[in-house]
């Protein structure tokens, strides 16, 4: 490996795993939104 | 101050506030990035492998500023028993694993061509690696426990239990002989790098910081929203419960 393949290894990584974190919290986001639509809103605040 | 601590304040204000974050993050690590890899000068001794301390560095500050920041939670868990406090410790361990983890790697990629070696068990290397362990751990904790409340205390004790490991983390370097270089910003007497690198690695640190925020606020979003799931599905379903008594009493 040359030192330009692993200055790109070390910033694709870095990528890959911010995109992962970003990409779990956008869809447990739409998850849950999702699924309170669904139910009835109670008392003040609860309707996310 | 209690007013910024209620949770539907919380959901609020971070809806106001996320997208203009998400600017200045942007806007921060494009500049880091331009700064990397076209302003920075290659090093005398590493060469270009040197851009790779522009990821590295920061991720590691981080690492240990989330543990910090899961520390604070903890206390607000333990002491002041506050909601948000729950929902910023849970928020925060993936996120700490996740930097921690580049943080391990990156250094891995800078190691091989500069040590010769991906990993060395030295007091530094090892610290983190425990450190990552810890996050790891946490994650199972949470996961583990089914009652919210609990597994906030449980959380928050191993949290203050871990905390020792990050002044060893920052001293190891001195405490023992390590084949990582001792600290180079963070230092009594100022910084040791020339300022054409540590500008660079500077902006770098704030991008990734405000990454971290981003992503921690986002976070706590969706566990207040859980929380909020949870207790409504929990009405619904007395709700549902009480609707069906009369009918079993007139069937019987």
């Amino acid at each position: 490996m040359s030192h330009a393949d692993y200055i790109f290894a070390a910033f694709a990584v870095a990528g890959f795993v911010v995109a992962i974190m970003l990409g779990r919290i956008l869809l447990d986001h739409r998850r849950l939104t999702s699924a309170l639509s669904k139910l009835p809103p109670r008392g003040d605040g609860d309707s996310a | 101050m209690l007013k910024y601590a209620n949770p539907t304040y919380f959901l609020r204000l971070t809806a106001a506030v996320l997208p203009w974050l998400w600017g200045a993050t942007l806007l921060t690590l494009c500049l880091g990035l331009y700064m990397t890899f076209v302003m920075a000068p290659a090093d005398y001794q590493q060469g270009e492998t040197v851009r790779i301390m522009y990821i590295h560095v920061p991720a590691a500050w981080l690492s240990m500023f989330i543990y910090t920041v899961m520390t604070l939670s903890a206390l607000g868990t333990l002491v002041w028993r506050h909601p948000l406090a729950d929902a910023s410790q849970q928020a925060a361990a993936p996120l700490g694993a996740g930097f921690t983890f580049i943080c391990l790697v990156t250094g891995s990629f800078w190691g091989k061509p500069m040590w010769g070696t991906w990993w060395v068990w030295d007091a530094r290397l090892t610290s983190v690696l425990v450190l990552f362990l810890i996050y790891l751990g946490l994650v199972a904790l949470w996961n583990t426990i089914e009652e919210p409340l609990k597994a906030a205390r449980a959380a928050a004790i191993l949290t203050l239990v871990g905390v020792v490991n990050i002044p060893i983390i920052k001293f190891s370097v001195d405490w023992w002989n390590t084949l990582h270089q001792p600290a180079s910003v963070l230092r009594m007497g100022g910084p040791a790098i020339h300022p054409s690198m540590l500008w660079p690695l500077l902006v770098m640190a704030v991008g990734a910081s405000l990454l971290f925020v981003c992503l921690h606020l986002m976070a706590i979003r969706n566990e207040i929203l859980r929380r909020r799931l949870r207790r409504l599905s929990y009405l619904a379903a007395e709700a549902a419960d009480r609707g069906l008594e009369p009918q079993m009493e007139a069937g019987q």
